[in-house]
């Protein structure tokens, strides 16, 4: 077990003993949800967000038709933050901007470690190079989910980490898998007075089972069947909003996220964008992807509103790589070990920018705390962006994230 | 060397010698059957077992021929390797592929490399194979996609062992057109990819992870530390890669199929080339350092196979890969002595991978009564074969336009990431914990093979019986088949059934809820 984390045995006793007694802390107020919506791929946040218009040999706006008058980069300010704002092949970032930057601050040059999608993504999710670390969501969920929320995270997109915290986490398939095998009527299956029985039994049989080691597996797996239960109880509403495609997008399941916060399935949510944003060939890809995602945040800004959830819930949209600066023969960018994110919502300082790239997009020393620049100080690195997540959330990042300084210059 | 001496023990099982410090019990029996075949032992081992704790080796030895052992050996690679990937794109059912669809080709294409591995190890041929051998293994979707010799008389094999066409160097999965269209390279990247991946899962060398802080005065990545200590170590062993293309792009395929393969579209077309001798002068071009691994040139893909094989590394990683999976645990957690010793048990059976696989699963630290290694959480793949081979149950879908998939074993419609498996492109690490999803589609499948059990007469075997004494009897014989317990307690399961039956009245009903309760009785979903 790695220093500072809590043990597997330890992390059961106090969670499930929480789950099972409904204990919860009876804050004055709810404690907000989080939705993580991964922009796997690494995108590159010079075509909106962390915008170089100095560039030009090379740069990142090759793409402009000169015979569009509508085709053109213009930088929007809001606030402290500066979007290069193009509302013939992106207008849903416009848009989305023009609607929620009162609630939206962002946070450029995040260092994520790595140039591998694989070891950048841990980082950036868990704070730690290990992937047997939880995730934010899966630690917030299970932190300040239990007794309210069925589910600590669930994972939409493939992408989430769980760790020791698995039993109180779930994965819904990047078809929506969840939705079919929650649906009835393919064959015979058990009433629900068979249902109850067989848990009862299972039960019985977990309890009677003299082998010392199984007792762990089976604490663990009476929480993960007391979720399923829940998720069952649920169905109704799950199967009606969530998408059974091919592949889900993010988009697809805008509905159903919010769905999901509403009807307390799940406290946190860990969605993909699943769109190509790994362009090493052809960069113009970026506008699509960029306006797609920012098209399926707004909705789901307006759902979340709509249910006076978006006070209660804190987005963050964030990639494990940013691009480099320059196109390559093919008309792409590489992986780059600095990347971009926003977050939305709840305890965010509207229109906030902390600037943490200079001109030629590497990270430079920003305050962790004001988001100052810092000459004297590292660039922002994922443990202290992850800590930072959990720390807006109300999380104690000490006991997963020993020694890290989080990232607060973004809060409200 | 003789047969009772510990470190030669499975040497001596592959040869034909019987060792009396073997682990005995049956819960051991079902621990090493599940991890040599992925399925319970049968009634009737369990017997002899429990009759005989010593006739474990033998009846475990016999696991080795079960085709079941080849399809975990192609499990654990698939796994380890990320070779199973079906959400993401793949060949496409057009031009002489538009006889298949896309479940099919899907499948044939990740399973060659898998297939070639499968046939090494099964075939007791030295484990260096895989990455030195000149065969290839094509089924007739392999065989047209990417031109490998193939007979297609009625009579023969499916899958054949054959070769590569096109003069790529002969480096067993080293040349494998699918294990380098699933680690694609690009324009930029320069096989560095590939060759992480060689030596973090051949070698287990994985990369330094993000504890060097880029300097922001430096004006050239090449000088700057963080970028440098990565590039030192992966630029020269990417070098052996030119001549491989960087990817097949199924989208290109398709538009020159349906154009008609024109001439000038020639390249896109079937049989797809992943080699082309040409490109190896692009390592000067991409200004690439001369090919290397731990300053021994290797020049191509065949000498970095030869290399990797004489590496002490390799067979240490073997062991640890093996370990990882067998018993579900990281690679990083697995003790280095032990990995040591069970190298030796490698290289001491001239590379005969049986005979690491007999040693870890006749461990006796791996049997449950050792209290080293806690329950094992069937896998995906494993449930398959499982309940296939208990209720004749097969969970299979038939999408409109895609074919026939295995629900268990794929992720584009199926649930084998729900179950806690990897789909080998965003999720890359197993689960083994229950979770809500997990238990989920366990009960889904859990359902539908019981009802398929009873409703095709398979189980209970001795039919409906609805008698408390008859009913007791053939819960004893399903606890056996589906849980290895030949004393298990039968009185809540009894009264399940009874229950079940009071509610339904329906003998049949009453069953199918028994039967999905003991299949996921907590001794059948782990192990």
């Amino acid at each position: 077990m790695r220093a500072g984390l809590p043990s597997r045995r330890a992390v059961l006793g106090s969670l499930g003993a929480a789950g099972l007694l409904g204990l919860r802390a009876q804050a004055e107020t709810p404690p907000v949800k989080l939705v993580v919506v991964v922009a796997a791929g690494g995108w590159d946040p010079t075509f909106t967000i962390d915008p170089r218009p100095a560039f030009t040999d090379g740069g990142p706006y090759p793409d402009l038709d000169r015979r569009d008058p509508y085709d053109v980069e213009e930088i929007a300010d809001y606030g402290e933050i500066r979007l290069s704002d193009n509302r013939r092949r992106r207008p849903n970032v416009g848009l989305f901007f023009d609607r929620f930057a009162d609630r939206t601050a962002v946070v450029n040059g995040v260092w994520t470690g790595s140039l591998s999608h694989w070891q950048a993504m841990v980082q950036l999710l868990t704070g730690t190079p290990s992937e047997q670390t939880p995730d934010v969501a899966a630690i917030a969920g299970a932190t300040l989910g239990l007794g309210g929320d069925v589910i600590a995270s669930l994972d939409l997109g493939g992408v989430a980490r769980f760790g020791d915290l698995a039993p109180w986490c779930a994965r819904a398939g990047v078809g929506g898998q969840l939705g079919k095998l929650l649906a009835t009527g393919d064959g015979w299956s058990p009433s629900d007075p068979d249902r109850d029985a067989i848990r009862q039994y299972l039960d019985a049989r977990a309890a009677s089972d003299a082998d010392p080691l199984r007792g762990v597996a089976a604490l663990e797996r009476g929480v993960a069947l007391d979720r399923l239960a829940a998720v069952r109880a649920r169905a109704a509403t799950l199967t009606e909003a969530l998408p059974v495609t091919v592949r889900n997008t993010f988009g697809d399941s805008v509905p159903f996220i919010a769905a999901a916060l509403r009807e307390g399935l799940c406290h946190a949510v860990v969605a993909n964008t699943e769109v190509p944003w790994d362009t090493h060939a052809d960069s113009g890809r970026q506008h699509r992807n960029w306006d797609t995602t920012f098209q399926g945040l707004g909705d789901l800004c307006v759902l979340l509103s709509e249910d006076g959830l978006l006070d209660r819930t804190l987005i963050v949209v964030l990639s494990e790589l940013g691009r480099s600066p320059r196109r390559n023969r093919d008309d792409g960018t590489d992986h780059w070990t600095y990347t971009s994110a926003v977050l939305v919502g709840a305890g965010v300082a509207g229109r906030r920018r902390i600037a943490g790239t200079g001109p030629d997009l590497l990270g430079v020393g920003v305050d962790l705390d004001t988001g100052l620049p810092n000459a004297s100080t590292a660039p922002i690195g994922y443990a202290s962006f992850a800590a930072g997540v959990l720390d807006a959330l109300g999380v104690d990042p000490g006991p997963w994230l020993p020694g890290v300084r989080p990232l607060r210059a973004f809060r409200g | 060397m003789a047969c009772n001496s510990t470190t030669v023990f499975v040497v001596g099982l592959v040869a034909g010698c019987a060792d009396p410090a073997a682990p005995s019990g049956v819960d051991a029996l079902t621990r090493a059957s599940m991890t040599v075949r992925g399925i319970r032992p049968s009634p009737e081992e369990i017997a002899a077992v429990a009759a005989d704790p010593d006739a474990i080796g033998a009846i475990v030895r016999a696991y080795l021929d079960d085709p079941a052992f080849g399809d975990t050996i192609r499990d654990l690679h698939a796994e380890q390797l990320l070779l199973r990937w079906d959400t993401r794109g793949h060949l496409a059912p057009v031009g002489p592929l538009a006889g298949y669809d896309q479940a099919a080709i899907t499948r044939s294409t990740d399973e060659e490399p898998l297939r070639l591995i499968d046939r090494i190890v099964t075939t007791g041929r030295p484990y260096t194979d895989i990455v030195t051998t000149a065969s290839a293994m094509a089924d007739p979707i392999v065989a047209t996609a990417y031109g490998v010799p193939y007979d297609d008389a009625p009579d023969a094999p499916v899958w054949q062992e054959s070769t590569w066409s096109d003069g790529r160097p002969p480096a067993g999965i080293l040349s494998s057109t699918s294990v380098w269209q699933r680690h694609m390279s690009s324009i930029t990247n320069h096989h560095r990819g590939r060759a992480s991946l060689v030596l973090s899962t051949l070698l287990c060398e994985p990369l330094p992870a993000g504890s060097v802080v880029s300097d922001p005065t430096v004006t050239t990545l090449g000088a700057d530390p963080a970028c440098a200590g990565c590039h030192g170590l992966l630029d020269p062993l990417a070098s052996s890669f030119y001549g491989f293309v960087d990817a097949i792009v199924p989208s290109d395929n398709v538009a020159a199929e349906l154009a008609g393969c024109p001439s000038r579209l020639a390249g896109d077309c079937m049989p797809l080339r992943m080699w082309d001798p040409v490109l190896k002068a692009d390592r000067d071009v991409d200004g690439m350092p001369a090919a290397e691994l731990d300053g021994a040139t290797v020049d191509d893909v065949a000498a970095l196979g030869r290399a990797i094989a004489a590496d002490p590394r390799f067979a240490t990683c073997t062991a640890k890969r093996f370990v990882s999976y067998f018993e579900q645990v990281p690679v990083e957690a697995v003790d280095d002595a032990r990995a040591e010793a069970l190298a030796d048990v490698l290289v001491d059976a001239g590379w005969d991978a049986r005979a690491l696989v007999l040693a870890i699963a006749l461990d006796p630290g791996l049997a449950p009564a050792a209290g080293r290694v806690g329950p094992l959480q069937v896998r995906p793949e494993q449930l398959a074969r499982m309940i296939y081979a208990e209720t004749g149950f097969a969970w299979t879908a038939a999408p409109d336009g895609y074919g026939a998939v295995d629900l268990l074993t794929t992720d584009q419609y199926g649930y084998r990431l729900l179950l806690g498996g990897i789909d080998g492109w965003d999720s890359i690490r197993p689960v083994y914990h229950p979770t809500a999803t997990r238990e989920l589609a366990l009960a889904g499948l859990a359902e539908r093979a019981a009802a398929y059990a009873v409703d095709t007469g398979r189980l209970p075997i001795g039919g409906l019986v609805t008698e408390r004494g008859e009913v007791r009897g053939a819960l004893r014989d399903l606890y056996i088949r589906l849980t290895g317990q030949p004393d298990a307690a039968l009185d809540d399961a009894v009264a399940l059934f009874e229950g079940a039956y009071a509610r339904s009245n329906d003998p049949a009903a009453a069953w199918k809820v028994t039967l999905t309760a003991l299949l996921l009785d907590p001794r059948a979903v782990t192990y």
